[in-house]
């Protein structure tokens, strides 16, 4: 029970007045910058760096967690209401979220989505309380081979994703992966397909992918309907009720622990978290048909796996000092700057520090709830706009979102290129997601494949002689299996 | 109404009388700056490149009274940030570059045709640098760094380590060792991460055998006995691991070794009073108190050269990368 006598001081140390209001002062700045498309908490976090000068270290670091995991409950608005993906871990949400805005239900969906948000985060918080060294050193045993098993089995979801059609599903998916090629090799280090121009070099950012596929895409859809498109039903109910929560428990916590697991990882992306968890929502569904349509499963799972890895992501900061995202690496550069080493050190030096962060993460998971659930009903009610007005804000905050990941008009570009593209690909009934997916998918299978048989100097036989691997290699054959069943009998009732 | 106007002329001829002084006395040079000063990083926000830097706007900002700001365009391995700061920003002083050595001495040698040249800067000062470090797992059945440069010498096919890019700062550092051992790299086995982070796991993990990273990023795990660090690559000990032998000590000479380093640059063709007064600023920035404190959190060594001496340290690095370069089977 060290942990728990450990938790109690810290929660204590992070209920001062001082601490309180940080706590809160993070989760206003991670919800807002988690709202907007784009800026996400890295950026915000790397502008606050500067405040560590006037602030004590247990202050600034319970800011900017708070900020870190705060911005995964705003994440999914955007993508809800207006059909923004803001990054491409909200991808999964928008299949179901934004079907349910346009049938009037952007409330439940909401709702859902911050229910979810906080149990799973609270969830992942308590995983980090009692078990994180030991389940950072379990994650080690991931090298090479066993993240291209991984990769392979998160493929997988592209079945659960294509819509009717496999093949079109595959088509789409060979695009995405084209033109995740552009760039600098992810193993060799030189630039592809950059046709002297050295702004390709840097490639192309998959949030603009997908900002540009779904959210541009649709607005020059709503172009064509006659400004039909974004005209939404008849608001419903602003709120979810006790049988929606009820209903998507189950799905909440499975998409919770899958996000946790695999945010253990620090090289699994958080969207192939987010991806197999609205895939394995959809296997175990009954009615996996509704599934695209506005299913509030479906927006139930992956919000909780987002929420899940971000807590899950703090296990390898404090245990090995090995920052699993961008936003992390921001965190550990403002403890460094307090003289401050994450890692091993810091939990046997400076447990108070420690257990005070974990002890307001408690906190400001709750305030998160308090503080969404009021702007739930607001947002709602944002879905009777008419288009005439709906349409440019969703261009401007695209835009600015495209511009603000590395700072750069090229990706604003691309946004809108791939709202091009996006148009027809939707005008002609072919699948997205797999676009998406396949975009973040392709370099991660690519890097591990050629690393992998770097290690075994080109044999193959690395991946049946790792148990680990081999079993997820074994569960992706059976995955694959069982998606081609349920897409048989979904095909089946369509027509 | 009156009142008005007569403030209104009284506020705009103090103002022209002091543009008019203050350009009596300045006449040789413009003032700089007028206005906010971008820092161009080519590293994303997290992780130590961009933190010298930040640290380096905030002083900056505090001693000129004009906001320095950074500004990250990560990606396509340097060359996205570097090609917009050396070649497409107007060359007037207000888009300075954090210069480093990816996009410059490595990016030279690593590459036949570089999109960007050490031509297309003027170098200003070199503020920090940070030697490496051969670490391996704690389990490992090597305790020196002689022993296991003799195990490789014996094994170097069955040799895996990270590395950070075909063309990174530990490739050129395990590259330098294989080719001083009399051994092929291309024989052994490199396992290629996006960075330290993706690296370091590895490591721990038992994945790879070797991992040559900068002091900084090993020194928590070698504080917490989490990796067996064998020899950090520098003439003398270094401050943050005086622990650690230097290659030489731990019996393997001859080593020049590889430095991760952060200074600043700006554009070919930017004007000399600007690049005099990154010059004495950065000078004096190394002295300061708060600014050493930062750099000693981060673990990483204060180091200063400016101007001429900094350019000649950047083509003579350049040089020998370029040697070791074709034996590491890069420069195509």
């Amino acid at each position: 029970m060290d942990a728990f006598s450990h938790l109690i001081t810290g929660l204590q140390a992070a209920l001062s007045i001082s601490n309180l209001l940080m706590a809160l002062v993070g989760a206003l700045l991670g919800t807002l910058v988690g709202v907007l498309p784009g800026l996400g908490p890295t950026s915000t976090m790397a502008m606050l760096i500067p405040l560590t000068a006037v602030l004590s270290p247990s202050s600034a670091i319970i800011m900017m967690a708070g900020i870190f995991y705060g911005a995964q409950y705003g994440g999914s608005t955007t993508s809800i209401l207006v059909n923004i993906p803001g990054e491409v871990s909200s991808v999964p949400t928008l299949l179901d979220g934004y079907p349910l805005a346009l049938q009037g239900k952007a409330g439940p969906a909401l709702g859902i989505a911050a229910i979810g948000s906080f149990v799973a985060g609270t969830g992942g918080v308590i995983g980090l309380t009692f078990f994180a060294p030991v389940l950072a050193d379990q994650a080690l045993r991931f090298g090479p081979p066993e993240y291209f098993a991984l990769m392979v089995l998160a493929l997988t979801v592209m079945v659960s994703v294509s819509g009717s059609s496999i093949i079109k599903g595959l088509l789409i998916g060979a695009f995405g992966y084209l033109m995740s090629l552009v760039g600098i090799g992810p193993t060799s280090g030189l630039p592809r397909f950059h046709y002297g121009a050295p702004v390709l070099y840097g490639g192309f950012e998959t949030v603009t992918m997908a900002m540009g596929v779904f959210a541009i895409a649709e607005v020059l859809a709503g172009l064509e309907e006659s400004r039909k498109a974004v005209t939404h039903h008849k608001i419903e109910k602003l709120f979810p009720n006790l049988r929606d929560v009820r209903q998507t428990m189950p799905a909440m916590l499975r998409g919770g622990t899958i996000g946790f697991l695999l945010g253990l990882l620090p090289g699994c992306n958080p969207a192939v978290t987010a991806f197999i968890s609205y895939d394995v929502e959809k296997k175990v569904s009954r009615h996996p048909e509704r599934f695209g349509k506005g299913a509030l499963e479906g927006v139930a799972a992956p919000e909780s796996a987002n929420n899940a890895t971000s807590s899950a992501a703090f296990v390898s900061l404090f245990a090995l000092g090995i920052p699993a995202s961008p936003a992390l690496a921001v965190l550990m550069g403002g403890l460094m700057i307090y003289g401050l080493q994450p890692g091993p050190l810091l939990f046997r030096d400076r447990p108070d520090f420690v257990w005070t962060i974990i002890g307001s993460m408690y906190i400001g998971n709750v305030m998160l709830l308090v503080l969404n659930l009021p702007l739930v009903g607001l947002w709602a009610r944002l879905t009777r706009a008419p288009y005439a007005i709906m349409a440019p804000v969703i261009l401007i905050l695209c835009l600015i979102g495209s511009y603000s990941l590395r700072n750069s008009t090229f990706d604003m570009g691309m946004t809108l290129i791939f709202g091009v593209i996006g148009y027809f690909i939707r005008k002609y009934g072919w699948p997205t997601a797999p676009l998406v997916l396949c975009g973040i998918l392709g370099p991660i299978l690519e890097k591990s494949l050629v690393n992998s048989l770097a290690m075994s100097a080109g044999s193959p036989m690395i991946f049946v002689t790792r148990p680990i691997c081999l079993a997820l290699l074994v569960a992706a054959v059976a995955l694959l299996l069982i998606s081609l069943k349920v897409l048989r009998k979904n095909v089946k009732e369509e027509y | 109404m009156k009142t008005k106007k007569v403030f209104v002329a009284l506020v705009v001829s103090v103002f022209v009388a002091g543009i008019a002084g203050m350009c009596l006395v300045q006449a040789a040079e413009p003032a700089y700056p007028t206005k906010q000063v971008e820092l161009i990083q080519t590293a994303a926000p997290g992780g130590g490149q961009d933190a010298v830097s930040r640290a380096v706007a905030e002083y900056v900002t505090k001693k000129w009274g004009q906001p320095v700001v950074v500004v990250n365009k990560p990606g396509g391995g340097t060359v996205v940030g570097a090609h917009y700061a050396l070649k497409e920003a107007k060359p007037d002083g207000y888009t300075i570059f954090a210069e480093a050595q990816i996009p410059s001495s490595m990016m030279v040698a690593g590459m036949l045709n570089p999109p960007i040249k050490l031509e297309d800067r003027i170098f200003i000062a070199r503020v920090v640098l940070d030697p490496i470090c051969f670490a391996v797992n704690a389990d490992a059945p090597w305790k020196t760094f002689k022993e296991l440069s003799d195990w490789a010498k014996a094994h170097s096919k069955e040799l895996t380590w990270g590395s950070t890019g075909p063309f990174g700062t530990s490739a050129f550092g395990v590259g330098e060792w294989l080719v001083s051992l009399g051994l092929n790299p291309l024989d052994t086995r490199m396992v290629v991460s996006s960075g330290f982070a993706e690296t370091i796991p590895r490591l721990l993990g038992g994945h790879i055998m070797l991992a040559c990273q900068t002091v900084a990023e090993f020194y928590p795990l070698v504080k917490a006995g989490k990796v067996r660090a064998l020899a950090v690559v520098s003439e003398k000990r270094n401050t943050h691991l005086p622990e650690i032998p230097t290659a030489t000590e731990a019996g393997v000479p001859g080593l020049k070794g590889v430095n991760w380093w952060s200074g600043v640059s700006a554009a070919k063709g930017t004007p000399q009073y600007v690049v005099d007064k990154w010059a004495k600023v950065t000078e004096e920035m190394v002295k300061d108190p708060t600014f050493l404190e930062k750099m000693n959190n981060l673990h990483v060594t204060v180091s200063y050269v400016g101007l001429n001496a900094f350019r000649d340290a950047v083509y003579k690095e350049a040089e020998t990368y370029t040697m070791l370069a074709p034996k590491l089977g890069v420069r195509k």
